[in-house]
This record gives structure tokens, C-alpha cells and sequence, in this order.
């Protein structure tokens, strides 16, 4: 039996009335790969908020390793070993796409988690196909390579555990399919990985298990298969394409 | 090694020419008058480039510089003429004034996001103002200022050279940290602080550490400036000064360190120049900054590069 890598119990933040999350516990394993889905204003960034601690819950804990890790601040979970990306990307804009890369890898450096930053910045940069273009201002890449810079960055903190929101927001749908090689691969590594994702194909071909938000509460939990046959998920969600995904 | 030296980049040669014509300068230009305004001319390039580091650099908003060159400097005449301790002592304990300032006002601004910086800066240098000029008087002579503090060497063109010294090495000193890791995580936090900090970047311990180094050196600037001019008057904390940090910065070119360099001489030797404009300075001060922001923020500097881009387009073109 595998562990459990992160454990959130009784989460809740509430934003003045609003119940954004809204009392959510579970738990992933070490190596899973879960995916994370539900309509727009569910919660799910503002779950993803609470575990790299960019918000404060107003109740509840987050357990990383069985460490309680509720009150650390971000920058010492992305030390802990908890990474992710932003829904809306946020580049260094004025920096260059390598330089983007070898400021998380100068942290791992000081860390004790890398020995060569200039080595593991081109490797990273080699991993997500971008080192062709590592003197160019992030500012100037289109928006598919933006998306790969922010992994890209995630990755260069050394993760053990990753959260992606929405990695494939944008996309064509080649760069769908590269990208989705991509975070297998890194899953592969024998990283945990969380995703958000409406891209649903992408999340269902990647997840091993999904749960699903509603209103800042999980409706269901499972795997892909039974995620689509879902009554509630259908409902709340999925729709006709539940039906679909179920059929296909 | 000859034709090494020649395949120098300009940039360097441009330092070098500098520095041969900054070395040779009072014995070309004998008047005491010119080397006493490039002197004070050192003296903001370290206070400019001091800020430079935290605001242009890092992004954190410091309207009240002159805190840590006047508190400095007060330090620096109040210890030698009233407590008689001796000047290498006072400079001393002047420039740890100041980097005791950049603590206090540091720690607890720097844990907040958004204008608390810019505010407590601002406030604070009005305090120290506000004292000086009225509160304090006792302590600081007002108007009269503090008179009589030593000085370390005698003598204009002693004074030129170990402020050129001095400045020099401070400007390498922040020109290296700017190039450094450590600059590049500063520029990391100016440019979105939630992203250095998702990369695992300690933001509030760079930032409080670009503090120290700016308020440490605008010391370093305002001690020299007590033991040279042997007076300290309110100007030391004046608005005014600390506007000028923000206009030299601007006219040279904000987050480059050589930029502001480059505006605190030609600032400084121009309102020498123009001694009538002094009355107006604060108002010459905000119109510069308007005019800057408006038509050439990136400041001189930026001409340069538009100058490479433009010439890299036509070269372009034609091939
Ligand atoms: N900082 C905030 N202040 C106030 N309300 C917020 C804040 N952040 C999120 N909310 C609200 O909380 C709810 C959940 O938002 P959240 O961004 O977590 O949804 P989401 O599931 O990520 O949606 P989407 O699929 O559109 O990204 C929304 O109603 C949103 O408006
Ligand atoms: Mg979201």
C-alpha cells in the first residue's frame, strides 16, 4: 500500500459570505495522479491556493507527509517539496525563458536538491522542448510555450508533489497532445501530480482517479470511468459529454 | 594582450575612458569650485544607485531616501562636535544608524504587500524632517545646522579622489549584485512576487536584504557628505533629497544601477550650472520625473538600446 503524500482535512475558506471550499477532506497517494474537476467558481484554484499556502484557510488543515504544513508559507512548501502552476500564467515577462527556469533552480541549488544549476536548467529546458528558445524574453513566446515555461518552472523547484491549474487552457489541440506527453512524463518520474483541468479528455486520459468540486464541495471521487457514469457529475457538469465520454 | 584590449566591448571602453578622464580631471581642470560639485556629484551617485537597488530592482517603493543619508549624516556631526568622538568613529556609527533605520522600517513593511513601503518611507523622512527642523532643534541647530564636524582629509582634490574611490567601488559593488543570482531573484520579486514565490524564492528575506544594502549605502554616501562639508543643515533630510533620488534615477534609467549613475552627475553638475535653478528645485525636480515618465521612462540609458535595436532593423533589412 502506497502513502499518502498530502492529506487535507476539513478544509474550508470562506470569502465574506461565500463558501469558496467548503469543508473538503481527502487524501492522494504517493505517485497518483488525480485530477480535479468541476464547473467554474467550484473552488478548485482556491483549493490549490490553500495547499501551496497563497491563502490562508478559515478552517482546517493540510497535511504534507503527515506533516502538518497549515501554516507554513509558500515558499517553505515549494522547499517541502509542493510545486505548482498558475491558471492565469504569470511569467517573468522581462526575464529570459532560461533565466525564467534558473531562478527556481538556483533555490533547488541552495536546497541541497541540485548540484549543477546551469546543467539542470538546461534540462528542464530540454524536458519541455524549450531550449531552443531559452535567450528569448518570456514576454515574446506565444501562449502554448508560455504554458510549457510555467511547468518548466514548477519543475525546476525539484517537486514531489505538482499542481497544475489548467495546463491546457488555450491550446490547439496539437499542443494538447505534446503537452500531455509532457506531464505524463514527469508522472512517469515517479512525481504526484493534481490537475485541474475542462480539457476533460486530456484530464481523463491522464488521471487515475478524479474528484470532482461543486459549490466548494466534492460530489464524487473515483476513477475516470466512474466519474463519467455519475448522476450528480451529469448533473452539475458533465452533461451530454459525460454521455459521451462514457460511450466513447 | 594589445589586441585583446582593443576588442574590448564599447561599454568598456566607455568605463575606461571614464575612469582615465575622472583620474586626470584635477589636474586638467584646476578649479576647486568644478572638483567640488563632482565631489557631491559621487556622493549622489552612491545615494541614486543605493536606491536603485531596492526600488528599480526590486520593485519596493522608496519615497523617503533621505532618511538614511540625513539620519546618517546628523549622526555622523551630532557624535563628533557634541559627543567628541572621534570622526572614524562617528562615520561608524553613522552609517550603523543607518542600517538600524533600514531594520525598523524594513521589517514590519516589508512582510506587506502594496503601498505600506512607499508610506512608511515617506513618513518617516518627514518625521526626521519635522525634528530637524523644528522638533529637535537643540540636537540638530535647525536652520543653522550642525558646524564644526571634522573631516578626514583636508583639502578639495584629497576629497575628490577618495569619494571617486569610494563611489567606484560601491557602483561595482551594486553593479555585481545587479548581475548576480541575487539580482536575478530581485528582478524575479519587482516583476510578480507570487510567481518568485511559487519558485520557492524567500521574497520578504530578499527583500529586507536589498533594504539593508540600499539604506546601509545612502549612509555610506551621507557620512562622507557630514565629514566633507563639515556642516549638516536640513537639507540632508529634505524632501527634496529624496525626490532627487527618484529624478535621477528616472532621468538615467530606472532598475539599470549605471543609469541613475549617469543622472545624479549630469542632474548634479546642471543644477550647479543653473545655480538660479536652485530656489526651483523641487519643482524642477517633479517636472523632470513628469517629463521622464511620460516620454522616456527607460531614462538615457534606453537610448541606447533603441539606438542597438534600431541599427540591428536596418542591418536587417538589408541582409
Ligand atoms: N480572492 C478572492 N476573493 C473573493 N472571492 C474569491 C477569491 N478567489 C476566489 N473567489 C471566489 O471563490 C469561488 C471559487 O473560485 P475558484 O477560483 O476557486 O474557482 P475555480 O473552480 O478555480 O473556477 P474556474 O474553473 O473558473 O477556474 C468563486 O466564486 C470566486 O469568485
Ligand atoms: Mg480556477
Amino acid at each position: 500500500m502506497r502513502d499518502d503524500i498530502l492529506r487535507v482535512e476539513r478544509l474550508s475558506k470562506h470569502f465574506r459570505g461565500l463558501k469558496a471550499v467548503d469543508d473538503i477532506t481527502f487524501s492522494v497517494k504517493e505517485r497518483e495522479f488525480l485530477g480535479v474537476i468541476g464547473p467554474n467558481g467550484a473552488g478548485k484554484t482556491t483549493l490549490f491556493n490553500l495547499i501551496t499556502g497563497f491563502l490562508k484557510p478559515t478552517s482546517g488543515s493540510v497535511y504534507f507527509k503527515d506533516r502538518d504544513i497549515t501554516r507554513l508559507k509558500s515558499h517553505e512548501r515549494v522547499k517541502l517539496g509542493i510545486a505548482r502552476t498558475f491558471q492565469v500564467t504569470r511569467p517573468f515577462k522581462k526575464l529570459s525563458v532560461k533565466e525564467n527556469v534558473k531562478i527556481p533552480a538556483i533555490v533547488s541549488h541552495r536546497d541541497g536538491k541540485v548540484d549543477n544549476v546551469e546543467e539542470f536548467t538546461d534540462q528542464i529546458l530540454e524536458m519541455v522542448d524549450l531550449i531552443k528558445k531559452k535567450d528569448l524574453k518570456a514576454e515574446n513566446l506565444p501562449h502554448g510555450e508560455i504554458r510549457k515555461l510555467e511547468i518548466a518552472r514548477a519543475m525546476a523547484t525539484k517537486p514531489e508533489l505538482l499542481l497544475l491549474d489548467e495546463p491546457f487552457s488555450g491550446l490547439t489541440s496539437e499542443e494538447i497532445s505534446a503537452l500531455q506527453d509532457v506531464i505524463a512524463r514527469i508522472h512517469e518520474e515517479g512525481i504526484t501530480v493534481i490537475l485541474i483541468e475542462h480539457v476533460l479528455k486530456a484530464c481523463m486520459a491522464l488521471s487515475e482517479r478524479i474528484i470532482v468540486l461543486n459549490y466548494g464541495k466534492i460530489i464524487a471521487d473515483g476513477s475516470p470511468e466512474e466519474i463519467c457514469m455519475d448522476k450528480q457529475v451529469i448533473e452539475a457538469y458533465l452533461g451530454k459529454r459525460g454521455m459521451e465520454f462514457a460511450a466513447g | 594582450m594589445s589586441i585583446e584590449a582593443l576588442k574590448l566591448p564599447k561599454r568598456y571602453k566607455l568605463v575606461i575612458l571614464y575612469l582615465i578622464i575622472a583620474i586626470l580631471l584635477p589636474f586638467i581642470i584646476p578649479s576647486i569650485y568644478i572638483l567640488h560639485v563632482l565631489i557631491l556629484a559621487h556622493l549622489y551617485v552612491i545615494y541614486a544607485t543605493s536606491w536603485d537597488i531596492l526600488t528599480g530592482y526590486t520593485g519596493q517603493l522608496n519615497l523617503g531616501h533621505a532618511m538614511f543619508f540625513g539620519l546618517s549624516a546628523y549622526v555622523v556631526g551630532i557624535t563628533n562636535t557634541m559627543l567628541n568622538f572621534p570622526l572614524t568613529l562617528s562615520i561608524l556609527i553613522g552609517i550603523a544608524s543607518a542600517f538600524l533605520l533600514s531594520l525598523v522600517v524594513g521589517i514590519p513593511c516589508l512582510r506587506l504587500r502594496g503601498p505600506y513601503l512607499a508610506i512608511t518611507t515617506f513618513s518617516f523622512s518627514w518625521v526626521l524632517f519635522l525634528l530637524a527642523s523644528s522638533a529637535m532643534i537643540w540636537l540638530s541647530g535647525g536652520e543653522e545646522g550642525i558646524r564644526g564636524i571634522n573631516t578626514l582629509l583636508v583639502g578639495t582634490r584629497p576629497n575628490y579622489y577618495l569619494s571617486l574611490f569610494v563611489m567606484l567601488l560601491i557602483v561595482f559593488f551594486l553593479y555585481k549584485i545587479a548581475n548576480s543570482d541575487l539580482g536575478l531573484m530581485l528582478k524575479a520579486i519587482k516583476e510578480d512576487e507570487d510567481a518568485a514565490l511559487a519558485c520557492g524564492v524567500d521574497t520578504t528575506r530578499y527583500k529586507l536584504l536589498a533594504f539593508i544594502i540600499s539604506g546601509t549605502l545612502a549612509g555610506v554616501a551621507g557620512a562622507f557628505y557630514a565629514q566633507y562639508m563639515r556642516i549638516v543643515t536640513t537639507d540632508v533630510v529634505s524632501l527634496e533629497l529624496s525626490a532627487s533620488a527618484i529624478a535621477f534615477s528616472l532621468v538615467g534609467g530606472i532598475g539599470t544601477i549605471i543609469g541613475p549613475a549617469i543622472g545624479a552627475y549630469i542632474l548634479t553638475i546642471l543644477f550647479e550650472g543653473f545655480a538660479w535653478l536652485a530656489d526651483y528645485r523641487v519643482f524642477v525636480y517633479n517636472l523632470i520625473i513628469v517629463l521622464f515618465v511620460l516620454f522616456l521612462p527607460g531614462g538615457i540609458v534606453s537610448l541606447r538600446e533603441s539606438l542597438i535595436e534600431k541599427r540591428r532593423r536596418v542591418s536587417e533589412h538589408e541582409g
